[in-house]
């Protein structure tokens, strides 16, 4: 039963705990900080075998304390413990929850404490809950209306909303008052304010993916500062069967606040099926307007926009690079993340810096209740989690992954460098071999990652949180060929020649964040953050001799060097101000430092390409969230003003957002804004290995700063069951860039002519969504139809399609619940990417005789590849322990269940007078089998 | 039952959008001519004058020789008309190729002025080898050598003077009509008379006994090369994710018109007694 029952100041929390095997529920109430003066009072007694009624009797007469109780029920019911220097209040606490053995299951107990300090034990037999399949339901407590007249009305609730079993604050957390038009969203630490609540006997509402929607009823006795909401986890399958009305776990959310918005759940993500990991990036490029069809890039193409066109922010630094292993997997941990949310344009004032989306991730702060241990291991990798609440008031949450040489790796691996190798094939011999010398390869390659976050929560008011972040690639292809100096005296000498084949790259991330809550309507927080993306590649062949005679060592290397570093430290400090139960104030100021270097080199002797750029961006924006007619009608203006040192100028960023709620189902949205980058990263065409990446600051002559206008207008209807939304969106681009690297004819110079070109561009489309919230039968159907058209002088007259064009995308994602298990398949059908095609082809005799192919084109991206489809599929298994708690799930995962031959680009050969076009394809029928689990 | 249906459902839309039609259009054939020239001083003017290969099956174009053109080198001593030799090659026997100087091409072809223009670079300076002769002990069919009676050579010293900072490249080239093999373990493929380095910024190579696969005397060409032949390594790409017109310093064609200067020296290998 949920009833607060005020001690004085003391906080009262509403705690669901785990019951016990046998067929029976408990519902219990603790009292958490301050401690009560109970607790001064320690139990050390040990019961073996007693019934409930010796148990009190025993603690009423050793401690002096007043426990009201049902004699004849507890005398039914026994208890085994050993209380050791146990807080009395604990000790009853877990009196309640039955540790021990009981013969008959314990009914629901509740327990109260009252001004005086009595203890009153409570117990419910009727509402005892079982799930489909016979077990134990794992119930939030139902609670009953307050009946009696209301004390307060229009009085302001603050307070927090957590994890119940982590404490874990939930950041997005929709708070609302049943019936009225008040509402709030918690803030990224869990914070709430809901202002004019009208009475203090009215009902609240609190729902947030991937939770259970939970239903309070306001009491007079209820405090309004410090009203903190615990949130019960969706995920369970012991869920599925509670009857509580209206309450959805969705994996996937459109915000009905924001357009263009979506929610992921990632504690949901391992019901979709994947490649070896789940994945957050992945999950998202389901949602409609997010491509799907570019295995090889976890980054995000959104609405016809690049990758790095998207801004992902993560615990407040943004993170420039996003893959693993060639794009196949995302950075991101999934055990590390607690939130992620999706802004497919539009976006609000606060974000900016980007021209297309926005994607925030928050890290976890771990449990701040109990330790915790758990981890995955899957054909890929090995992950591991653990969850510290060190002290009352610091938690940490640290999350590693490193994959392992597994098959999947090795498939990926090696499709991508049989390609490698068929490009970088050279008629060049540095050695041959002999007998003795050994030629081999290096297995080195591996992804890894970590995230650990700390969280200090000095006062009621304050949070402080460290968190930190490292991701790391190394892709080694590299051989080595050494003959050792000869044993037999004389003229001999040593020898190595090694060809290097190196890429190593990743993030270091780290931000320390300061939040305070000012006051009940005043927010703010103070992040200082590193950003640091460096990408090294190394494709070079170094010999290495000694002379015996002179024992002089000569080390020489040929062959390309690059390296791209990328470094951003930034403030900032944000604030939320509800100044008006109508109007919700943002505003806040931010400054970045950009220090990018990019070299190039060919021969360690020869530096061919150095840019280097450092650049400061300093601003401020204020947005206001302004609601009329109970909430039906909100607009949201805003601006962003930003200056760029590098160019000199101030760059106005306007943007406007309004909805119109016409009935509580239909809703209709729209948005404008402009939008500017300043680090752009630019696609190098790579010689040796398709295009590679990098980042560079936009400057006033080569690299304009690009600009983007979003117009988009929306509608969507909303039932308990279903979703139905239609969003349209227009994308004009200005200013944006494309480069070309071209090695110089001057005579004896090694220079290279650097080209950009700047164009302009528009990406435009429809995309439909219904979503089906039902709870056995879940998922999604979408479909995009989109366009995305650039223009370069260079390139000739008009449009031509850009690399990301997709012009129909159809996904379809349904998960099905059944007992312990979860069925889920994912549906994807996309029209092929353009691609460039060859004019013409001619082969150049080399000096020594051989032959080099090369390739004329006229048309960019006149062709397009195949289309593209492919069905997943993944059944999981969800594993209890002796308690029936979830606590992880084995999990049998198809990727491309169908085995689609999809093409990922062509390749072209010249043979005997005429190309000969083969196909690199993405990856086929790939199985992954995953194990997870942890402690609670 | 519903499972089922939603599925149904699924796959019948897949099946709708494949069935689409798209457009499938084929760029133009590149007309540009492919000219391949390497003008080595002291020897005379050669120019090779190719079609492309038709990628596209509207043309039939294989790559074949352009035969019909009036070709013209320029000196210093005015313009000469090269003649037809065949297969797309035009040469003038009488015009021998000076180092130092420079000579452009240009020809008209489809109503376009094809050009180009090179320097030829210096004589190497100063080419000098460590040692003149080798010896190497000769591995037999089913034989391993144990680590004791392994021996290796110091390595061979090539230098040669690169003040100016250019590109050079080796290319060693036995000699031998019918050379033994040094191994004959060696796989076929590795069975080669000749082997090169990358063109590079450098002033000196280090050769190894392993280098060599057969015993006899060997040719060590250094050439000294423009930018441009060392851009040919590194101007290809046959992927279609990064197609480009290749580097070229032929304006409205494509291929190289480069000056090239050698130097040579010899080497043999000899098979230890």
């Amino acid at each position: 039963m949920f009833h607060s029952i005020p001690m004085r100041k003391y906080l009262v929390i509403v705690t669901l705990f785990l019951a016990n095997p046998c067929h029976g529920q408990l519902i219990k109430k603790k009292a958490a900080m301050p401690p009560s003066p109970l607790d001064k009072i320690v139990v050390n007694d040990q019961f073996a075998s007693a019934t409930l009624h010796e148990v009190y009797q025993t603690l009423m007469t050793n401690y002096k304390v007043n426990i009201i109780y049902d004699s004849n029920y507890c005398k039914k019911r026994y208890f085994s413990y050993w209380f050791s220097k146990t807080p009395f209040t604990r000790a009853i606490e877990i009196t309640t929850r039955d540790p021990g053995v009981s013969i008959k299951p314990l009914d629901k107990m509740t327990y109260y404490i009252d001004s005086a300090l009595n203890i009153t034990i409570k117990y419910d037999r009727t509402s005892t809950i079982y799930t489909e399949d016979g077990k134990l339901a794992e119930v939030m407590p139902v609670q009953k209306k307050f009946e009696g007249p209301a004390e307060k009305k229009n009085f302001n609730i603050s307070g927090k909303v957590v994890d119940v079993a982590s404490g874990e604050p939930l950041p997005f957390v929709t708070v609302t008052v049943s019936g009225t038009g008040i509402g709030t969203v918690s803030n990224a630490d869990g914070l709430f304010s809901l202002l004019n609540v009208p009475s203090d006997t009215a009902t609240i509402s609190a729902s947030y993916l991937g939770y259970l929607t939970r239903t309070i009823y306001l009491n007079p006795q209820m405090q309004t500062g410090n009203f903190i909401i615990e949130l019960f986890p969706g995920g369970a399958v012991s869920l599925k069967d509670v009857v509580v009305t209206g309450n959805r776990n969705d994996m996937m959310k459109m915000s009905s606040g924001d357009l263009s918005m979506i929610k992921l759940s990632p504690a949901k993500l391992a019901e979709l099926p994947n490649v070896g990991e789940k994945d957050v990036m992945r999950a998202f490029q389901l949602m409609p307007g997010v491509s799907a069809s570019n295995e090889s890039s976890s980054g995000l193409y959104v609405r016809g926009g690049t990758p790095d066109q998207n801004l992902v922010v993560y615990d407040g630094f943004t993170i420039y690079h996003v893959d693993h292993l060639y794009g196949f997997f995302s950075a991101f941990n999934a055990n590390a993340v607690k939130d992620v949310q999706l802004y497919k344009g539009g976006f609000d004032s606060k974000f900016g810096g980007r021209l297309s989306s926005v994607m925030e991730l928050t890290g976890k702060e771990g449990n701040k209740k109990n330790f915790n241990l758990g981890g995955d291991i899957s054909l890929l990798s090995c992950n591991l989690f653990t969850e510290i609440p060190l002290t009352e008031n610091i938690s940490i949450m640290a999350a590693w992954r490193r994959s392992w040489k597994g098959p999947i790796y090795n498939w990926i691996f090696d499709s991508f460098n049989q390609n490698d190798n068929e490009t970088e094939q050279q008629p060049v011999m540095t050695g041959g071999p002999g007998g003795g010398p050994s030629d081999e390869t290096k297995t080195t390659s591996y992804f890894s990652d970590l995230n650990v976050k700390v969280t200090y929560k000095p006062t009621e008011k304050d949070n402080i949180a460290y968190s930190y972040f490292y991701s790391i690639d190394k892709l080694d292809n590299s051989t080595n060929f050494t003959a050792p100096g000869g044993f037999g005296g004389g003229n001999s000498s040593g020898f190595s020649n090694g060809t290097t084949d190196l890429t190593r790259y990743g993030n270091v991330g780290m931000s320390l964040k300061w939040s305070r809550k000012w006051a009940d309507r005043l927010y703010g927080n103070t992040l200082v953050s590193y950003s640091n993306y460096y990408s090294e590649r190394d494709r070079s062949n170094e010999r290495t001799t000694t002379n015996s005679s002179t024992s002089e060592t000569t080390t020489i290397k040929n062959g390309i060097l690059e390296n791209n570093d990328l470094t951003d430290l930034s403030f900032k400090s944000d604030y939320e101000w509800n100044l008006f139960k109508w109007s919700d104030l943002g505003f806040g100021i931010f400054g970045t430092d950009y220090d990018i270097n990019y070299n190039y080199s060919q021969d360690d002797t020869s530096e061919v390409l150095a840019r280097s750029g450092h650049g400061i961006l300093t601003g401020g924006y204020i947005q206001d969230k302004m609601t009329f007619f109970k909430k039906r009608l909100e607009i949201k203006p805003g601006i962003r003003l930003s200056y760029f040192d590098i160019t000199g100028k101030l760059y106005q960023e306007p943007r406007l957002a309004t909805g119109l709620n016409i009935t509580d189902r239909l809703s209709l949205k729209g948005s404008y804004g402009q939008f500017y980058q300043f680090a752009n990263r630019i696609t190098r065409e790579d010689i040796l290995s398709g295009s590679r990446d990098f980042w560079i600051l936009s400057d006033e002559t080569k690299v304009p700063v690009s600009k983007s206008t979003h117009y988009i207008a929306g509608v969507s209807y909303e039932t308990n069951n279903y979703l139905f939304s239609v969003e349209a969106y227009k994308k004009d681009l200005e200013n944006i860039s494309e480069y070309s690297m071209r090695f110089s004819t001057t005579r004896f110079s090694t220079t290279v002519n650097e080209s950009f070109y700047t164009g302009y561009g528009f990406a435009k489309g429809i995309e439909l969504l219904v979503q089906k919230k039902a709870r056995k039968f879940t998922g999604w159907v979408s479909y995009s139809l989109g366009q995305a058209r650039n223009h370069f002088d260079v390139y000739g007259e008009g449009y031509f399609a850009a690399n990301q064009d997709v012009t129909h995308e159809f996904k379809a994602v349904s998960v099905y619940k059944y007992k312990r298990w979860d069925f889920s398949a994912t549906l994807v059908y996309a029209t092929g990417r353009p691609y460039t095609a060859p004019a013409g082809s001619y082969s150049i005799t080399l000096l020594d005789g051989t032959s080099e192919d090369y390739f004329t084109v006229t048309t960019k991206n006149s062709l397009r590849l195949p289309d593209y489809h492919r069905l997943d599929l993944s059944a999981s298994y969800h594993i209890f322990n002796s308690n029936k708690k979830d606590i992880g799930y084995m999990s049998l995962s198809l990727f491309n269940a169908y085995n689609q031959t999809n093409v990922w680009y062509k390749q072209y050969y010249i043979s005997e007078g005429s190309v000969i076009e083969s196909n690199v394809n993405y990856l086929g029928i790939t199985p992954n089998l995953t194990l997870s689990l942890k402690i609670r | 039952m519903r499972f089922r249906y939603n599925v149904i459902m699924l796959l019948s839309a897949t099946f709708f959008f494949a069935a689409c039609k798209k457009e499938t259009k084929v760029p133009a054939y590149n007309e540009e001519p492919v000219i391949s020239a390497y003008l080595f001083a002291g020897n005379c003017v050669s120019i090779k004058i190719t079609a492309q290969i038709a990628v596209s099956t509207e043309t039939s174009s294989t790559g074949e020789g352009i035969d019909t053109l009036h070709v013209y080198v320029d000196d210093d001593s005015g313009s000469h008309l090269l003649m037809n030799m065949g297969d797309g090659v035009y040469a003038d026997t009488t015009l021998m190729i000076g180092e130092g100087k420079q000579y452009s091409l240009h020809f008209v072809y489809k109503e376009k002025v094809i050009s180009g223009t090179t320097l030829v670079p210096s004589a190497p300076q100063n080419f000098t080898q460590s040692v003149g002769e080798l010896s190497v002990s000769k591995i037999e069919e089913g034989t391993m050598p144990t680590p004791g009676s392994f021996q290796m050579n110091d390595p061979i010293s090539l230098n040669w003077s690169n003040d100016d900072q250019s590109y050079y490249m080796i290319i060693v080239e036995n000699m031998e009509s019918s050379p033994e093999l040094i191994r004959d373990t060696t796989s076929t493929r590795f069975r080669i008379t000749s082997f090169r380095n990358e063109p590079a910024v450098t002033n000196q190579y280090q050769l190894r006994d392993q280098q060599f696969q057969y015993f006899g005397t060997h040719r060590l060409v250094l050439y000294h090369l423009n930018p441009d032949y060392a851009a040919l390594y590194s101007g290809n790409s046959n992927s279609s994710q990064s197609l480009s017109n290749p580097t070229t310093n032929i304006t409205n064609g494509v291929g190289i018109f480069t000056g090239i200067s050698t130097d040579t020296l010899f080497l043999k290998v000899n098979k230890q007694q």
